[in-house]
């Protein structure tokens, strides 16, 4: 069913903005698959508008300006400098049927901003919710200022491959164990908070994660250790989530979130995914009783789910 | 001296939307009877300040009523009501003018007009402003929202669990942002 999505998200992987400015021109796409899906012409001649990312069904844009705060005053609003807007867009899609299509894309834009607004209020990293407006098909909400996980990933892997000849092979399991370990404790313990609420995200890749470099407190207390400054994971993305209280539907999830860790971190995706998944049960509840016996169950479930896919796999 | 505020929304940058704030009001009961009885002279939003958080909590308010009415959505009668509907909490359009709108024992104001037309009415804004409120235009700044802010009205309004912290203004600010584009979604 995602099939064409997932296709999708890898002819344009993540794209973050932790260098924003520097590599903006060469990110920019300019393809347009659709036809004339531009932005209603009110906004983009209002706001100067670039479009960063093209998905399934989606094209998202960043802006420098807030949609109704205008520049001078934002400062008062905000304790940390604004790192700008997105604005997710989903176009009229010509090849489906009039009425049909924007009942659709005000069905999705809709679900995905109550959704998007619901965890914020449970306290889940997520983008903060702007403004919506379902019947053009957009969304506001705030610009996460960081790599998406698999970039991030990428970059370590590069970084420690690079060093290799001097350090060997030991240096570097322990490098991912310092640098890289923590942070996807920390995804997977997000992801747990998300199931908790009975919430499951419905398209969990590596690129559906950022990592926003963390400027709170925490990156205070840990100065005086030898810690890496930890990595604040936000999840992004929820134009397929549901609620649902099964646990098959959160072991799919967790399924799919391992599926993109094998294709685009082959080497090392065993590891990566137990982290995640340890992570995942220490966060789920935070150790309560009754919530020891779900994630046991979507453990279990996990575990039949990836059965289903090796068979499935073999079959072609 | 005049306190108000003239700005424009990025999104929207041909409506001039012109702000006032005003304390020690003493005939808030008459401005409200000549807004029930649909005297055009009174085509304000009158906002009473104990349920307002900080400027861009009403400029997400402002934002609301500005998209509704381009979609063609206005739930009220004008734009000035529209945008007290705005700020929102409730469907109930009676409801959220009584809970967010001037009371007959409103003591301050939060005034709010926008001009869609491009025409510059900033000085006949404040002057009729003048004319019609009995008070002090004080300047309309965070800090001065801040200070005539009820908290637990504003946890009232917006059904605020009591779990969730409104000790920081910008984190609120946050919250109620996200229940204006949401009303009626929900
Ligand atoms: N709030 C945000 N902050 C920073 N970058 C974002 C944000 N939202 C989206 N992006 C960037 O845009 C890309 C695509 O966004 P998103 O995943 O929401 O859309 P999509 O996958 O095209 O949507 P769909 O396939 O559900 O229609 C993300 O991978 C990310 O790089
Ligand atoms: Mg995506």
């Amino acid at each position: 069913m995602t099939l064409f999505r997932k296709l999708w998200s890898f002819a344009y992987p993540g794209f973050s903005f932790s260098h924003f400015h520097r590599v903006m021109a060469t990110r920019t796409l300019s393809v347009m698959p659709l036809g004339n899906v531009t932005l209603p012409s009110a906004i983009s001649e209002a706001l100067a508008l670039t479009l960063i990312a093209q998905g399934a069904e989606a094209q998202i844009y960043f802006s420098v300006e807030h949609p109704f705060i205008p520049a001078t005053y934002l400062t008062g609003t905000n304790s940390q400098p604004s790192a700008g807007y997105i604005l997710k867009y989903r176009p009229p899609k010509r090849y489906r049927h009039n009425a049909l299509d924007a009942q659709l894309t005000k069905h999705r834009t809709l679900s995905e901003a109550r959704i998007l607004y619901k965890l914020f209020l449970a306290g889940i990293s997520v983008p903060q919710l702007i403004a919506v407006d379902p019947r053009q098909g957009l969304i506001w909400m705030e610009n996460i200022d960081g790599q998406s996980l698999k970039s991030w990933i990428w970059a370590q892997e590069t970084e420690m491959e690079e060093r290799q000849v001097d350090e060997g092979e030991d240096a570097q399991a322990q490098k991912r164990v310092h640098i890289i370990k923590p942070v996807l404790l920390a995804v997977g313990s997000e992801i747990a908070k998300l199931h908790f609420l009975e919430t499951v995200h419905g398209d969990l890749t590596t690129s559906n994660v950022l990592l926003r470099d963390s400027s709170r407190v925490e990156a205070i207390t840990v100065t005086f250790s030898d810690k890496p400054m930890v990595k604040d994971p936000v999840i992004i993305d929820f134009g397929l989530a549901q609620q649902s209280t099964l646990p098959e539907d959160k072991a799919v999830d967790l399924y799919v979130l391992e599926r993109a860790f094998i294709s685009t971190h082959p080497i090392h995706s065993e590891e990566y995914v137990e982290w995640v998944l340890e992570g995942y049960v220490a966060g789920f509840g935070r150790g309560k009783k009754t919530a020891m016996f779900k994630v046991n169950e979507i453990m279990r479930k996990l575990d039949a789910v990836r059965l289903r896919g090796r068979k499935r796999s073999m079959v072609g | 001296m005049m306190g108000g505020l003239t700005l424009h929304l990025p999104q929207f940058p041909h409506s001039s939307v012109h702000i006032g704030l005003y304390t020690s009001v003493s005939n808030a009961a008459t401005i409200r009877k000549e807004l029930l009885a649909g005297n055009t002279r009174y085509s304000y939003a009158f906002v009473d300040p104990r349920g307002v958080l900080s400027l861009a909590h009403v400029l997400a308010a402002v934002y609301r009523a500005l998209t509704d009415m381009q979609a063609g959505t206005l739930r009220t009668k004008t734009l000035s009501s529209e945008i007290v509907f705005a700020f929102g909490g409730t469907m109930n359009i009676a409801e959220t003018l009584r809970r967010f709108g001037i009371n007959d024992n409103s003591d301050s104001l939060l005034v709010v007009k926008v001009d869609t037309d491009q025409m510059e009415r900033t000085n006949s804004v404040w002057n009729e402003l003048e004319g019609i409120i009995q008070g002090t235009s004080i300047p309309v700044t965070d800090e001065n929202i801040e200070k005539l802010t009820d908290i637990e009205t504003i946890r009232k309004n917006y059904k605020i669990q009591q779990g969730i912290s409104l000790a920081n203004r910008s984190e609120v600010t946050k919250i109620v942002t996200g229940a204006i584009a949401l009303r009626g979604y929900l």
